[in-house]
């Protein structure tokens, strides 16, 4: 495996908000998701992979090549889309096929009409009649058709009613399937980073709070809830983020957990009801919450 | 200066492309105006004139507002950002772009003004204050082109069109008034003086001083954010 993006100690300092140290490597054929609430700096960052924005100090390259001073060339081999990202609505969809074609060499014919097929698009449509959902699908269309071995997708799903996010994600999670390439897109939505990411990284206000592989992440993680009257404050396992008291059941969420956990809660006279998983959008819930209380 | 000539030529068909049913419009109005002009009477020759004007303030109005403002506007610039260019490379395609939106029905009117006053006894006098007034359009263009392009904002585009067409009734005032060419208007031979020449090239050379000065500044930029 080969690394596709490299980004040392980046930092960029904006009046209100700024990117702090910020360390993130994509591999060869791996997607990572990045997870962050509006504001954490993920539209920043993959803008910077872009080449569309400078970083203050770091180091940023992306198939080797420093950015931004290597933006035109290694934009020929990214596909990127952004949730404000807008064709020319005045246009068709076969005009802009004709314009990324004229600008890509590894345009594939055959692979867009495929594209057109699946996602139910038709070249003569204007872009202002198409509904959101299908210029997020046109967009797509677009990068996929010219087989970038790097995509870089800023929220692609943001605005999207359930259904149309659910038909994007899947039709998204096929055609990764089908290819080996690698994947960087951002999203506050967790349901959609966990369907489509191998690895996963958590933004908060421009600093990387935590990166694992999925189902690390997702196995590191419990929620334990047990029964007993004891003080919250005193109940001691490694690795707790929070205890949440009601009348006697109390909620435990814990990283690192561990079987024996058990046995020390029972030890101090708590009974366990059961033990439960989270889900992506708890643990980073529990990211946020420790991150705000340190 | 490092461009991308491919991707340039690309950008410019497609600004063009984005524009081409305008086009259309903008030549239709500028035959219209040749034809209101060549009516023998003072009212139609005032109405052509100033239809003229209007034309080509408009169409220079409108190019820089929808392709490098509406862009802004209606974000696709994210998608252009996306393609293999650097900023250069766009900056490089909108004045290119732009100068030929304005330039080509810019040289129609000029063309159209030479070949009307040559065809039809109106008096051939007036016309080298005809051509400094086109100068000056083409200039007042640039300068708002310059603005646009430096600073990207709608509010500095529109506040540089207001003085720029402000300029032009101050230039046509003091134009009309100068003997130079006051006393030749009702002339039927065409004689363009020295100074008819000074204010041209001055008008080209200051042209293309904003020209230069906003391609420099944009191929300064490393990144387009």
């Amino acid at each position: 495996m080969s690394t596709v993006i490299s980004m040392r100690n980046a930092n960029k300092r904006y009046p209100q908000f700024g990117l702090e140290n910020l360390n993130l490597e994509l591999e060869s054929g791996e997607i990572l998701g990045l997870v962050g609430v509006n504001g954490a700096g993920k539209s920043t960052t993959l803008r910077i992979l872009m080449g569309l924005i400078e970083i203050d100090s770091g180091e940023v390259e992306v198939f080797g090549q420093a950015m931004p001073k290597a933006q035109v060339a290694v934009k020929q081999n990214i596909g990127f889309a952004s949730d404000d990202m807008r064709l020319y609505k005045q246009k068709t969809l076969g005009w802009h096929m004709q314009l990324i074609r004229a600008s890509y060499r590894q345009w594939d014919d055959k692979y867009a009409t495929h594209l057109l097929q699946r996602f139910k698009l038709k070249p003569e449509q204007l872009v202002k009649g198409l509904s959101h959902g299908q210029r997020v699908k046109a967009c797509l269309l677009l990068l996929l058709a010219r087989r970038p071995p790097l995509l870089i997708l800023d929220e692609p799903t943001t605005g999207l009613d359930p259904v149309a996010r659910l038909d994007i994600l899947e039709e998204l999670a096929e055609i990764l399937r089908d290819e080996n390439r690698s994947v960087l897109f951002s999203s506050h939505n967790t349901q959609d980073i966990e369907k489509l990411s191998d690895r996963i990284m958590f933004l908060h206000e421009g600093r990387v709070i935590a990166s694992k592989d999925k189902d690390s992440f997702i196995d590191d993680w419990r929620s334990v809830r047990c029964s007993g009257n004891i003080d919250p404050d005193k109940i001691c396992i490694p690795g707790i983020t929070r205890v949440k008291k009601n009348g006697s059941l109390i909620d435990i969420t814990v990283q690192g957990y561990r079987e024996d956990f058990n046995e020390v809660l029972r030890a101090q006279k708590l009974e366990i009801i059961h033990v439960s998983r989270l889900t992506l959008e708890e643990i980073f819930i529990a990211n946020i919450r420790r991150e705000m209380m340190q | 200066m490092k461009f991308d000539t491919g991707m340039i030529g690309i950008l410019v068909m497609k600004d063009w492309s984005l524009m081409n049913k305008y086009i259309l419009v903008y030549a239709s109005g500028i035959i219209f105006s040749l034809i209101v002009l060549a009516i023998p009477s003072s009212a139609s020759f005032y109405m052509g004139s100033i239809l003229l004007l209007t034309i080509n303030i408009t169409i220079g109005f409108h190019s820089i507002s929808s392709s490098i403002i509406g862009e802004k506007k209606e974000n696709t610039v994210p998608f252009i950002m996306s393609l293999p260019i650097s900023p250069t490379d766009y900056a490089v395609a909108k004045v290119l772009s732009n100068l030929g939106l304005f330039l080509l029905p810019w040289l129609a009117t000029f063309l159209g003004l030479t070949a009307l006053f040559t065809l039809t006894k109106m008096p051939m006098g007036i016309l080298p204050f005809y051509y400094l007034i086109c100068f000056q359009l083409l200039l007042n263009y640039v300068l708002v082109l310059g603005v646009s392009l430096i600073l990207e904002s709608e509010g500095w585009m529109i506040f540089t069109m207001v003085i720029v067409n402000l300029l032009l009734n101050v230039v046509i005032m003091q134009l009309a008034q100068l003997p130079e060419f006051n006393a030749h208007f009702s002339s039927n031979t065409f004689d363009w003086p020295n100074l008819a020449t000074y204010i041209c090239l001055a008008q080209v050379l200051i042209s293309a001083i904003v020209l230069a000065m906003a391609l420099v500044k944009q191929s300064l930029r490393r990144t387009f954010i």
